[in-house]
């Protein structure tokens, strides 16, 4: 390549490269360095001497801390299954042609497009013991629950922010999945049928293995969001009862805007990145090789 | 030449003169004390404010402000879930973005940074601080210096169902155990929670009746060496009692576990309570058509119960008016404290028909004729009450150590800890708190 043409191109992506440094790197360089300082704001506006990596010790010091690890360990797990379940299911009732099919197909992505926060307060009102439509809902049609406090019982706490979130996403990933349940040939469900496979073997054996990637391109998606689970134990349980439905998320915005701790606070920001970069590289791998044999 | 404006500003003044009384020597006196000839004049304040009626109002008496000094004054309104937030962006930001701005209590340590100390400006404009109740001042204090005037504050009171109260022969309680008593009364013949208080976690919205429980038994939240006191046996005890009435008497609505205060008022105006003790400010809401079922007829109040041969007390909450360090327009901005903070505009305020807010932050017009004959006598109450009342030594670790406290509370309210072993974890974490400094 000629000189100038390779100044051209540095250039030309020199812009991009400004606003990717500034939004995305600067911030990560800017929280590393704040994680190992003393930066309490109840003190000083600004951060003050540098303390090793005394920070990320007190963190795994804090009881909170390791809550905060289960608490969203255990709604990753059962947020990921719910939600990847109920879109495939979704998904394969929604793939045929049919009237019902593409009006459902339309409207559908409806829940996606509320803002998180949003649906915890609506999730707090629906589930409101006095008034609320879920709780007298259940009740009603299940007296054993008559008695519950949704948001009072750590379980049920629990489950009340996993169904908030799993109404949020399933939709999204429904239409992912239908996107990859489109492009399976008609010729191996044909195929199988003439072997004489059942409904479930046609599922399982035919059809979901031919969009394994694609479902796990959407589980770790959602990994990934589900592991920032914020907005709605901040509008929906605050964390409660206790500090049962407590993520990491949420136990980072405590440390920094509650405790004023932005040290600490900066050096769990900074293992939840670690975390999600993990996750990412699993992501990217999975996406990029189907790129590699994708036609030019 | 009568332009506009000025007929406009005067027409107003003479609306509030005919309608309300003292508006018009209100804002004569409001003026008074500003500096003359104008020297600030083409200055503008930006001023950070939680959402509130009370500042809306004061927004709405700015023009006379304006007219009198040339300074213009810019509102900036966050909700309340946001206002902590904003204003610690700003605290680090320390751009000078805002003049001033509107701290409640709890915070003030933690955000001491951002507010300039006002005490000598406060003696320049010859603010007499007599005016305030003590807690109040002390809530806007750190260090010994009042970083702030105290502008909004609220005394709990005690609404119940005047109607139902009537109609079975009941007195207001005075006591936490005619709560219950009335509570199983009204429970058992009109098919109606006692009385609906918060348990859940919100902003530490479970602890505010509680601090009166625990005062009323001897106890309190820390002792004279700032080191937690809430886990001796009286504090265990008046914790107990608070998580009797949700678990053992069964007097509050079942849902009150997970209640925030909001859940409480609207329990309560929904028909589905017949007690909250509450901020009175929540009066307005209580009697608004738009949003309850209650009429005015049907909702008294009274002080909040206390033990057997204890006084009544309330726990305070105060949000305080005060400059920013980054301000580059101090002195225009104090002059807009000065006036807005003259017992005259509170008095506006209080009178105005447009406005149902009850709050009043000066002994003035807590003990006004006026003032009370609209609320029903509420101020000369909150007047006595705030004459014995106790604070919380809020410091910077407060909203920390707060955490711990409402986490045990909510623990203890759903079950999933005893009183004991939750208080007793709370004392743990907060001893940690302070050990860590």
């Amino acid at each position: 390549m000629q000189a100038p043409d390779r100044f051209l191109r540095y250039g030309l992506i020199a812009p991009a490269l400004v606003l990717v440094i500034g939004t995305t790197l600067w911030p990560v360089v800017s929280a590393v360095t704040t994680s190992l300082r003393d930066w309490r704001l109840k003190r000083s506006s600004l951060p003050q001497k540098w303390v090793g990596f005394d920070n990320y010790l007190v963190a795994f010091e804090e009881p909170e801390f390791w809550n905060a690890v289960k608490v969203t360990t255990t709604f990753v797990i059962l947020d990921v299954l719910l939600t990847v379940c109920l879109a495939l299911a979704v998904a394969l009732l929604l793939r045929r042609a049919g009237v019902l099919q593409s009006l459902v197909r339309a409207v559908i992505i409806l829940p996606f497009a509320v803002s998180p926060a949003l649906i915890g307060v609506s999730f707090r009102f629906m589930l409101n013991g006095e008034h609320g439509v879920l709780a007298r809902g259940f009740a009603a049609t299940f007296p054993w629950l008559s008695d519950v406090v949704w948001l009072a019982t750590p379980g049920y706490a629990m489950a009340a922010l996993i169904a908030s979130d799993v109404w949020h996403w399933f939709p999204y990933l429904t239409l992912m999945f239908l996107g990859g349940l489109a492009a399976i040939p008609k010729e191996t469900e044909e195929a199988a049928e003439l072997d004489g496979a059942n409904g479930l073997q046609m599922i399982f054996l035919v059809i979901l293995p031919q969009i394994r990637s694609i479902i796990a391109v959407g589980a770790i998606l959602k990994t990934i969001f589900a592991l920032k689970m914020f907005d709605q134990v901040a509008t929906l349980t605050g964390g409660g009862p206790g500090i049962t439905t407590q993520t990491l998320a949420h136990y980072t915005y405590a440390v920094g805007f509650v405790h004023y701790d932005m040290g600490l606070a900066s050096a769990l920001a900074v293992i939840l990145t670690a975390i999600l970069v993990t996750i990412g590289i699993f992501y990217i791998r999975l996406v990029l090789p189907q790129r590699e044999h994708s036609a030019p | 030449m009568i332009n506009r404006r000025t007929f406009g500003l005067g027409a107003a003044t003479l609306g509030f003169g005919g309608l309300l009384p003292g508006s018009a020597w209100s804002q004569a006196a409001a003026l008074a004390n500003l500096k003359p000839g104008k020297p600030h004049a083409g200055t503008e304040i930006k001023i950070l404010c939680v959402v509130a009626t009370q500042f809306r109002a004061h927004e709405a008496r700015a023009a006379a402000f304006t007219e009198a000094t040339g300074i213009t004054v810019k509102y900036t309104y966050v909700p309340f879930a946001n206002m902590r937030e904003a204003l610690t962006a700003e605290m680090v930001g320390g751009t000078g973005g805002y003049d001033m701005v509107v701290v409640m209590d709890q915070w003030v340590p933690s955000l001491a940074n951002l507010m300039e100390p006002m005490d000598e400006r406060i003696t320049t404009k010859k603010i007499d601080l007599k005016r305030y109740p003590e807690a109040f001042l002390k809530l806007g204090q750190v260090g010994g210096k009042q970083l702030g005037l105290p502008t909004r504050a609220h005394v709990q009171l005690l609404f119940y169902r005047k109607d139902l109260f009537a109609k079975h022969n009941l007195q207001a309680p005075k006591t936490w155990d005619d709560v219950v008593k009335i509570s199983k009364v009204l429970q058992e013949k009109e098919n109606i929670a006692g009385i609906a208080m918060p348990y859940g976690k919100n902003q530490g919205q479970n602890l505010m009746v509680w601090y009166n429980m625990l005062w009323g038994r001897g106890a309190d939240v820390f002792d004279a060496q700032g080191m937690p006191a809430f886990a001796s046996e009286a504090g265990l005890k008046a914790t107990q009692d608070y998580i009797d009435m949700l678990r053992t008497h069964k007097v509050t609505p079942a849902a009150a576990v997970s209640f925030n205060e909001q859940d409480a008022v609207n329990s309560m105006r929904g028909g589905n309570a017949a007690m909250v003790p509450v901020w009175w400010w929540v009066r307005g809401g209580l009697l608004d058509p738009k949003v309850s079922k209650l009429t005015e007829e049907q909702v008294g109040f009274a002080p909040l119960p206390s033990y057997p041969g204890g006084k009544s007390s309330t726990y305070i909450n105060c949000w305080i008016y005060a400059l920013t360090k980054g301000s580059k327009n101090k002195d225009a901005a104090m002059e807009f404290v000065t006036f807005v903070s003259d017992p005259s505009v509170e008095r506006d305020i209080l009178l105005d028909p447009k406005e149902s807010d009850v709050v009043a932050v000066q002994y003035p017009n807590l003990r006004d004729a006026d003032v009370n004959k609209r609320f029903g006598g509420m101020h000369t109450f909150a007047a006595e009450a705030l004459q014995n009342t106790k604070v919380v030594p809020y410091s910077a670790d407060w909203p920390q150590m707060m955490e711990a406290l409402e986490t045990a509370m909510s623990e203890a309210a759903s079950g999933a800890k005893s009183v004991p072993d939750a208080f007793k974890a709370a004392d743990a974490a907060i001893r940690r708190i302070v050990r860590r400094g």
